[in-house]
Formats: C-alpha cells, sequence, structure tokens
C-alpha cells in the first residue's frame, strides 16, 4: 500500500478545544457530532459491519411457472426451478446452490443443518453465505414460498468473482500526491478507482474483512447506505512497506494518526473507490507506485 | 535549540520528502486537486437532516461541522486552510443538490 512518511511533524497542533459540541444532528443513523474516544470507537466495528446492510433479500419464486423459470434476481445470482416432478405443496424444496468455482463453502447461516446438495428445505426464508478463498464471498437471502403447480427443485446460479482490481495499474488514479506541504495543516491524497461489473455489497464486505484482519489499521466508524459505503479508518504516521506486506502489529497515536475515509458507491453496474487520507500537518507519503498500491491495497 | 534552527532542520527534512516523494515519478501534485465528495452522502440523508445540516455550514463554526460530515471527529490535526475551504464548499455543494433533488 502506501509508505508514510518518517516522523516529520515537530509542530503540534491541537483542536481540541472545538469536540465540546453538544450532540444535534443524527446522519446515517448515528449522532455524528458526538465525539468517541478512538479505542472505544474502534472496536468490534466488523461485526457492525456486517449487520449494517441487509443482505439482498431474494424471493424465489417470483412467479408460477411449470416450465424453467430463471429470473435475475441479483448481480452475479439467477435462480432456476426445473420442470421435474413436482411434489405436494406443503412438501419441502430441494435447493442447490452452483457457482463458477470448484468446492466453494455454502453455508445457510440461519439453520443449524450443514448445505449439501439438494437439501430439503421448508418453505421460508433462508441467509446463503457462499465463499472461497481468492475470491469475494456472496451474502444474501432467498425466499422459498409455498405455492402450488411449481417445481420443488430449486437451483440457485451464484458467481464468485475473484478479488482485486482487473487492469488495476490502469484503472487506478492517484491526485495531491507529493501535495505542497502547509506548515498551517495536513495534505489529503486521494485515490480513486473504478470496479466493474461488481455489486457493491460483495465489495465492501470483501473490505471490511480485509481491513479487520490488519494489524495496522482500525476502523473507527461507518456510514452505510444501500448505494453508499463509507469506512473511515485511522492508521499509524510511519508505516513502511516491509511492515505492510507483513501485516506488522503497529499501535496507532490516538493523538497523532492518519485518517482515511474510504467509500464505496453503486454507479449503474460499477462501484466507484475512493480513498482519501487526510495527513496530520508536514507528514506525507515518501513513495508510492501503483503497483504497489495494486499489489497491497486492491487485493479485496 | 533555538528556533531558527529548529525550522532549518525542518525544513530540511521536509524538502528530502518531497524529493524524495517526486523522485518515483509516477504522480506529481496538482495544484487544481479537487477533493471529491459524493452526493449520494447526503442525498441518503433526510430532509430534516439536510436542513440542518446546510444551516451548520454557513455558520462561523462550519469548519467544524464540515469535518464532523465526514467523519473526522475523532482526528485531532488541523487540515490546510485551501483543502478545508474546499472541503466545506464540496461538501455545501452536495447537500444543496441532495436538498433540490428531495426536498
Amino acid at each position: 500500500m502506501l509508505k508514510i512518511a518518517a516522523p516529520v511533524l515537530l509542530l503540534i497542533v491541537s483542536v481540541s478545544a472545538g469536540y465540546s459540541y453538544s450532540a444535534s444532528i443524527v446522519s446515517a443513523g448515528r449522532v455524528i457530532l458526538d465525539t468517541t474516544p478512538l479505542s472505544k470507537a474502534a472496536s468490534k466495528v466488523y461485526a457492525k459491519i456486517t449487520n449494517i446492510i441487509e443482505p439482498v433479500r431474494i424471493k424465489f419464486p417470483e412467479k408460477q411457472s411449470v416450465d424453467a423459470l430463471k429470473s435475475s434476481i441479483r448481480e452475479g445470482v439467477t435462480a432456476t426451478t426445473s420442470a421435474a416432478a413436482r411434489a405436494d405443496a406443503s412438501e419441502k424444496y430441494n435447493l442447490s446452490v452452483e457457482t463458477n468455482v470448484q468446492d466453494p463453502s455454502i453455508k445457510i447461516m440461519n439453520i443449524g443443518p450443514k448445505y449439501r446438495d439438494g437439501m430439503a428445505l421448508e418453505p421460508g426464508n433462508y441467509e446463503i453465505f457462499i465463499e472461497k478463498p481468492g475470491y469475494r464471498s456472496k451474502r444474501f437471502w432467498v425466499n422459498l414460498e409455498d405455492k402450488s403447480n411449481q417445481s420443488n427443485d430449486v437451483i440457485l446460479k451464484a458467481n464468485l468473482d475473484p478479488l482485486g482490481l482487473p487492469n488495476c495499474t490502469d484503472r487506478v488514479q492517484v491526485e495531491n500526491y507529493a501535495g505542497a506541504l502547509d506548515t498551517k495543516g495536513g495534505n489529503i491524497v486521494q485515490i480513486q478507482a473504478d470496479f466493474p461489473n461488481v455489486n457493491i455489497n460483495d465489495l465492501y464486505l470483501s473490505f471490511a474483512k480485509e481491513i479487520n484482519d490488519s494489524n495496522f489499521q482500525e476502523v473507527i466508524d461507518t456510514i452505510a447506505y444501500p448505494d453508499y459505503v463509507e469506512f473511515q479508518i485511522a492508521s499509524p504516521t510511519t508505516l513502511s512497506e516491509d511492515d505492510i506486506k507483513n501485516n506488522r502489529v503497529i499501535e496507532i497515536d490516538e493523538d497523532r494518526f492518519i485518517m482515511s475515509r474510504v467509500i464505496f458507491e453503486q454507479v449503474s453496474s460499477n462501484v466507484l473507490f475512493t480513498y482519501q487520507q487526510f495527513m496530520p500537518p508536514l507528514v506525507m507519503i515518501s513513495d508510492m507506485s501503483k503497483e504497489v498500491l495494486c499489489e497491497h491495497t486492491f487485493t479485496f | 535549540m533555538n528556533t531558527p534552527l529548529l525550522f532549518r532542520r525542518l525544513c530540511v527534512c521536509v524538502a528530502i520528502l518531497f524529493v524524495s516523494g517526486c523522485a518515483t515519478g509516477n504522480f506529481v501534485s496538482s495544484d487544481n486537486f479537487q477533493i471529491y465528495v459524493s452526493e449520494k452522502r447526503y442525498l441518503n440523508e433526510s430532509c430534516s437532516t439536510l436542513g440542518k445540516m446546510y444551516n451548520s455550514l454557513q455558520t462561523s463554526n462550519r469548519s467544524y461541522y464540515a469535518r464532523m460530515f465526514i467523519g473526522l471527529d475523532v482526528y485531532p490535526h488541523p487540515i490546510a486552510p485551501r483543502h478545508e475551504r474546499q472541503l466545506i464548499h464540496s461538501n455545501l455543494n452536495a447537500i444543496v443538490v441532495a436538498i433540490k433533488q428531495k426536498c
């Protein structure tokens, strides 16, 4: 990812006096004028993130049909009922999940029994979670309705996307790198990239998992809407490429750290990724290459 | 250490880092750098909240509020004035667009 300059901050400016406002505006479900100590705010955020956005709910079957029913239910996921012999309406559905990868881990999160191909399920709602190392996982709900005159064989087809950004170095834009230093305030570095043909939920959950595994970054807060997700992340002011490669444990100084905003936006079928780094005064990135960025940052 | 000496050392240190940053050749600083602010961030807010946000960015504490809106609550450092001005302006514009579109 980024190699951050060694500590050159000799002029420490405190603005803590400004944080005494009382909370009065609630934004994105949180009180945004209420300040929280860093260490307290950063705890267990990943668990919160995974619960922020309701996984896409898929109602299946959407209509009755004696022939194969194929409905586009979500980017990368389709559902099919076969025209095979149907059972009584009150009987169970036989659920199969097909993917484009070999031996994925498939779980039905809201029931006890482990998933197996063609497993019998009562009509109802089921949360499906599909994952495989090297790919972005998918998580969504299906609704199996109890209707007559339809097949009881249900096939879900889910395509997992490989991790990373295709043609990364061509797609990444870095702005204000090595921007002019200002003794009165810190610089901002901005990195943007366009992820083609991807669902925002898959992408941000993959990023959340990666950031959760990081030993040198802490998520402070998140904002999540169906088409917009933002992470606010603290990282140390001294961080080498080697630290990042080895995922070293580096403590974050609560009085002096780099603040990053990582934003995901669904723009038609693509996701716009924006990464803004707010540097303390006189701290700057001393080295950066798109190759390193692509190898160590765009890995989700 | 007296102040001029401290300042000279600081300048040398900064200069080395600056040259190092420029030397990679891949990227250069941009005088026309624009901080990206998404309208989607605000389009998802209620009209009531948008109204409060708009009003708060008209006050003398607009710098403080702009920082709050973009999640810099716990960030203890000042932002370069040229960036901060742009942050306020861009966020205000995005809020105005959101209000026009949905309220």
